[in-house]
């Protein structure tokens, strides 16, 4: 056998830092854009009034 | 306004096919026999003396019972192999990678000296794209195969 | 008022708060892909020359084959924008262009976490590496170009033409094992995998899949909303400019 269990590890740790720390940024993405267009929109409909 | 957009997005759609072509033309017309990530032993032996003390990479099969490991010293001697029966020496320091072994396809980087002895500055180990239950034997034959692949003949 | 921009998107600001369906596909993927790697890690058996490293190519293989079909859909929309100039195949495109990148990336982390110690290297030049690493650069590139450019309508076109030029990368990368001769294995098949292997693999590629459709549609969703924010940020600041 060889010692690698440690490099397979690793890989499955990376896999899933990858996968949820891309999760994370596009959940800020996704609420960042929200307050982004409600805070266009109030400006908008303050203009338009 | 909108032919103006229409024109441009069209000139934009030509020049993207012109640059996809050239690009196209470089990766699959211009560069394909150029590129050569090794040297097979015949390769290498095949350029005489314009062989000799310039960094290369060296690939085939560790010949079967050519190995010998110092421990100690941690000094490395092995032979690497052709289908064409070409070989060459290989020297090298340092413990090897761990699937290092008879028979396994490898890549070595170095210097091919007057002696006639390959220097190893780097030593990898080519893995097949076989994935086995531990009962099957070995096949270093089909390893080989795949790993000399478009060898010049 | 002859200056304001049309808003061009058809869901109103209130509806883009909706994204239950879409988190319910995230926590569906999510659940696949822990079942899918206890599936491979748990029912394959060590393999004859690499033992347990074999596993790595549960999270390697998918990773990249999921980072093809990401720029397959780059591809496509790229297209697609250059045809019709609609701006949903732009955004579209920019959403799949991220979500490969970080596929991309993963591929190369995890490849070289298993060159390590299988080829004694963590990297070497070889072409199936060095054509994954263009790959990588052009869509980071990409995502740069788009970050750079104001102009909505510039951004798209040239994110377009460059995301052609990425995804043409694609078959190259794939064949370069078959054109060229590389430290990198070709590609497996069912006949040179055992079967223990083969359905623990499948299963991985089927799980990655849902997240990179997960990660494609939130994104894309995101970008709608960024892209109306825009527009609005845009318009006021044409009238501000009428005002003045």
């Amino acid at each position: 056998m060889l010692e690698g269990n440690g490099f397979v590890v690793a890989a499955y740790v990376v896999m899933w830092v990858g996968v949820l720390g891309y999760a994370v940024r596009l959940h800020r993405v996704s609420r960042d854009a929200k307050h982004r267009l409600a805070q266009a929109s109030r400006v908008d409909a303050r203009r338009h009034i | 306004m909108s032919t103006a957009r229409g024109r441009r997005r069209s000139a934009l759609a030509v020049a993207a096919v012109i640059l996809l072509g050239a690009f196209g033309f470089l990766l699959y017309g211009g560069i394909d026999s150029n590129v050569v990530f090794f040297l097979t032993p015949q390769e290498l032996l095949e350029r005489g003396t314009a062989a000799y003390d310039v960094p290369v990479r060296l690939g085939g099969q560790v010949q079967p019972g050519s190995v010998k490991w110092d421990p100690e010293k941690l000094d490395l001697r092995f032979v690497v192999t052709d289908t064409g029966g070409e070989a060459v020496t290989v020297h090298s320091t340092g413990a090897p990678p761990q699937m290092f072994r008879d028979g396994m396809g490898v890549v070595v980087e170095g210097r091919y000296h007057r002696d006639g002895v390959f220097q190893s500055t780097g030593l990898m180990v080519k893995h097949s794209n076989e994935y086995r239950k531990p009962e099957h034997g070995d096949r270093p034959q089909e390893m080989y195969k795949s790993l000399t692949k478009g060898a010049g003949s | 008022m002859s200056h304001a921009v049309p808003l061009e998107t058809e869901s109103p600001p209130a509806a883009v708060g909706v994204t239950r369906p879409i988190e319910w596909l995230g926590l569906v993927a999510l659940l696949a892909l822990v079942g899918a790697q206890l599936l491979g890690v748990l029912t394959s058996p060590p393999d004859r020359d690499m033992g347990h490293l074999q596993k790595i190519m549960y999270v390697h293989v998918p990773a990249a084959w999921n980072s093809f079909i990401a720029f397959f859909v780059v591809a496509i929309c790229s297209l697609l924008y250059l045809w019709k100039g609609q701006e949903r195949h732009d955004l579209l495109a920019a959403s799949a262009a991220e979500v490969g990148t970080v596929f991309t990336a993963l591929t190369l982390a995890l490849g070289s976490i298993w060159g390590r110690p299988t080829w004694g290297v963590w990297w070497t030049w070889d072409p199936r590496l060095t054509s994954t690493a263009v790959l990588l650069l052009i869509f980071v590139g990409y995502l740069a170009l788009r970050s750079f450019v104001e102009d909505a309508d510039r951004r798209a076109q040239w994110s377009a033409a460059v995301g052609l030029l990425g995804a043409l990368n694609v078959p190259i990368v794939y064949m370069s094992v078959k054109w060229w001769r590389t430290l990198h294995q070709m590609q497996s098949s069912p006949s040179t995998v055992d079967p223990e292997y083969v359905v623990g693999l499948r299963a991985n590629g089927i799980a990655v899949l849902l997240v990179l459709v997960y990660f494609i549609m939130k994104r894309y969703r995101a970008a709608r909303v960024e892209r109306l924010a825009e527009q609005l940020e845009e318009r006021a600041a044409l009238e501000g400019r009428d005002h003045a």
